[in-house]
């Protein structure tokens, strides 16, 4: 009895002392490189150094990645924080590599490293433009979609320009470069200037045969960064961009409720000066009937908005009670032509990206699967009737009663 | 042998509940979107109603023979070899069940959190794990998954209320896809697939004699299978409303993938996915501890013993061989599929044929009494 006593505890001890040694996938935060920001653009020469050996080739001469790297105890733990820290202590540290593939490049940048690199904390991807045209844009989003530590809400941009400036970016509201550039995409999707798509929305809205993606634009020069509007894709290409005005058009399509763009009309009664409205909310809805065996769609749109500014001496259209209906009415056939102007375009183009094809998809299955399960959807969208029914509501005038 | 009759209706619904939701849970949106398209939650719902009417069918018998199990009245209903025979298919098989599950939760945490911690330690853990706990009698098994059913729903709800925010209602439309986008081989696969996921109720066999008021075992198995029931539902309509039917079949784990999108509003825990997986490793361990203990119970009736625990420690190198049989990610998908789909040979034909054997001696008993 007192011996297997005796063997318990021993074989207990001994079990214990084997496994509770610790996690095999411990890491000191010390110990791993976090990588906050990311961007990618093309080598600036033909001869690109990789580490995963000559067999690796994708489309196009290769990628130059430019990391930016949190450094323990440099962050600055909530706002005003850190204060006592001298400006030369920066909190992060920007590496560069280049490779054939994406992970080529990665691994070359792990070799600058003693640390092991870790995504998880990974919050914007920035893509040089002239890679998103070209189709080793597929190649970074596999890298992307392979790695478990990615997080599909991290911010996916295009820069015209090159993207490794917004790494060496210092802006000066903010300590950390990649920090800030995420608060102002933040703030803009609250604002409603731009819609809210992260990656992960990227990638389904990229793998769905009734819509093509949009992302970001930012353009980068020296310190200054500042959001463009969209890009549009095409087969996971970029084909364009929507500028600031078709950015609003855009949403306003898509249903996007908080507005945020001010946009200038003509005044009625005095054409040689305007009026500015800013947008509050908005809100749309779509209904789809197949005529002729094609489909026919009706936006309908609703903008609410007030007024922000006018020019010229005189007062506000008089009387007051009617010169807002003269007002509404011209706001309302100026995006009525905007949003038609925008539809064609991306009808030339070949691009659904309002997703009329997935509604389409999901309120007409029997006409979807005769267009071959949306393999056919390009085409139609092409010649697709859409017809558009704004309205524009002003709300409030401000402050000012004439 | 006497039973203590320890475990309540509400109990042994709780303990369903429980041990229905498993590994399955990760990439099973995927399977069903492969095959059903947008239909997929539909599909869900008659493979549930499918293993509904099994648990019902089991639990009906457990109450005309309210003190034996499983083991004890197939060898009743089907003779003494038969009964044998039956006994050992469901041992073997629920054993190969618990490998597997073991095998998909390694390639899961290795691929994910744990990625330098070998695969073997990981599925071997949880195995002896299961073995400890399954050293219990069934009161104290029932206790322990009663008392894991919150750890199991309410993470998972949460993760779904965290996400609908990049819901979007075109991606689970047209909800019939029937004629569309598949064909009838597709669609009654992914139902199939689905009933693949509840195989454990047949826990409620072990259970019954167990039980106070056999005459609820109905109520119970309604509850527990519904209950189970629905979080997979949810979480299909919810995978697919933020996803939509191509993107998810390009994700391995859809629901882990749908982890990584929710977001708290609060700095500190704004990556869900680990504390996510966390909690899911509870339940696949109730999941594979429920197997595992139905095994040895069938085993133990197989060679009368009185005791059940010599068994639990013997048969972790078994299950650890059965679990490294596949040699890639690719590889146990297609055993998953397999040994699920043709299971449901065992799970659903066994209980139904008790059924209707139970049916029909009865329907011969009386006639013979007229006769007379």
């Amino acid at each position: 009895m007192r011996f297997r006593r005796a063997a318990v505890i021993l074989i207990t001890t001994l079990v214990t002392l084997f496994t509770v040694t610790g996690c095999w996938d411990r890491i000191e935060i010390e110990q791993r490189a976090t990588v906050l920001g990311m961007a990618i653009d093309p080598p600036d020469e033909s001869d690109v150094r990789g580490v995963t050996g000559p067999a690796a080739r994708g489309e196009g001469p290769g990628f130059k990645v430019t990391a930016q790297i949190a450094i323990p105890g440099r962050i600055p733990l909530g706002p005003g924080g850190g204060s006592g820290g001298a400006a030369s202590d920066k909190p992060v540290w920007v590496i560069q590599a280049t490779g054939k593939t994406m992970d080529d490049a990665v691994s070359s940048l792990q070799q600058e490293l003693a640390e092991k690199i870790f995504l998880g904390h990974l919050r914007v991807i920035i893509v040089n433009q002239e890679l998103a045209k070209s189709e080793a844009f597929n190649d970074i989003q596999d890298f992307l979609r392979r790695n478990a530590e990615i997080r599909r809400l991290a911010w996916l941009l295009v820069s015209t320009g090159n993207a490794e400036e917004a790494m060496n970016s210092s802006p000066k509201l903010e300590r950390v470069p990649t920090l800030y550039l995420v608060n102002m995409m933040d703030q803009s999707v609250k604002l409603g200037t731009l819609p809210n798509v992260y990656l992960g929305s990227f990638w389904s809205v990229l793998s769905s045969r009734g819509q093509t993606p949009v992302l970001p634009v930012i353009s980068v020069r020296e310190d200054e960064i500042r959001t463009q509007g969209l890009a549009i894709f095409h087969h996971g290409k970029m084909v364009g961009t929507l500028n600031r005005l078709e950015t609003s058009t855009y949403m306003e399509i898509q249903n996007e409720r908080r507005s945020g763009y001010a946009v200038a009309v003509p005044r009625p009664s005095d054409p040689s000066h305007s009026i500015t409205v800013r947008g509050t909310t908005r809100s749309s809805k779509r209904a789809v009937h197949i005529v002729g065996g094609r489909p026919v769609f009706d936006v309908y749109s609703r903008i609410d908005s007030n007024i922000e500014e006018k020019t010229g001496d005189k007062p506000f259209e008089k009387p007051f009670e009617t010169g807002i209906g003269k007002v509404q009415d011209e706001l309302t056939a100026m995006v009525a032509q905007r949003q038609k102007e925008l539809i064609a375009r991306v009808q030339s183009l070949g691009v659904d990206i309002f997703g009329f094809g997935e509604y389409v998809r999901a309120t007409q299955p029997a006409y979807w699967a005769r267009i071959g399960n949306g393999k056919q959807w390009e085409e139609v969208f092409k010649t697709l009737q859409v017809r558009v029914h704004p309205r524009v509501y002003i709300r409030r005038s401000g402050m000012s009663a004439r | 042998m006497n039973k203590p009759k320890t475990i309540t209706v509400m109990q042994f619904a709780m303990n369903l509940g429980t041990t229905i939701i498993g590994v399955g849970l990760l990439a099973f949106p995927r399977i069903t979107a492969q095959h059903a398209g947008t239909g997929a939650p539909l599909a869900t719902l008659f493979g549930v109603l499918l293993m509904l009417g099994c648990a019902l069918m089991l639990s009906y018998l457990g109450h005309q023979y309210p003190n034996m199990t499983l083991f004890e009245y197939s060898d009743k209903l089907l003779g003494r070899w038969l009964g044998r025979i039956v006994t050992l298919a469901l041992v073997l098989y629920f054993l190969e069940l618990e490998a597997m599950a073991a095998r998909e939760f390694g390639e899961v945490v290795v691929t994910s959190v744990l990625q330098r911690t070998p695969l073997e330690i990981t599925i071997l853990i949880m195995l002896v794990l299961a073995a400890t706990a399954a050293r219990n009698d069934v009161t104290v098994f029932s206790r322990i998954l009663t008392f894991y059913m919150p750890f199991v729903y309410i993470p998972v709800l949460v993760l779904i209320a965290l996400t609908l925010r990049s819901a979007r209602l075109t991606n689970i439309l047209p909800i019939i896809s029937f004629g569309y986008q598949t064909n009838v081989s597709n669609y009654v696969y992914a139902i199939l697939f689905v009933a693949c996921l509840f195989q454990n109720y047949m826990i409620t066999g072990l259970l019954t004699p167990y039980m106070y008021q056999t005459n609820k075992a109905w109520k119970g198995a309604l509850i527990g299978v519904v209950a189970a029931g629905a979080v997979y539902l949810i979480l299909d309509v919810a995978t697919l409303a933020v996803f939509g039917t191509e993107e998810m079949k390009n994700l391995i784990w859809p629901t882990l993938e749908l982890a990584k999108t929710a977001a708290i509003p609060l700095f500190f825990l704004e990556r869900l996915d680990p504390v996510f997986l966390a909690v899911w490793v509870t339940a696949v361990f109730t999941a594979i501890f429920a197997s595992y203990y139905f095994s040895i119970q069938g085993l133990v009736h197989l060679f009368n013993f009185q005791d059940h625990r010599a068994f639990t420690s013997l048969l972790v190198p078994v299950v650890f061989l059965a679990a490294m049989q596949p040699s890639n990610i690719v590889d146990v998908y297609r055993m998953v599929q397999w040994v699920g789909l043709s299971g449901l040979v065992l799970t659903v034909g066994i209980p139904a044929l008790l059924f209707a054997l139970h049916f029909g001696t009865g329907a011969l008993k009386r006639k013979q009494v007229k006769r007379a």
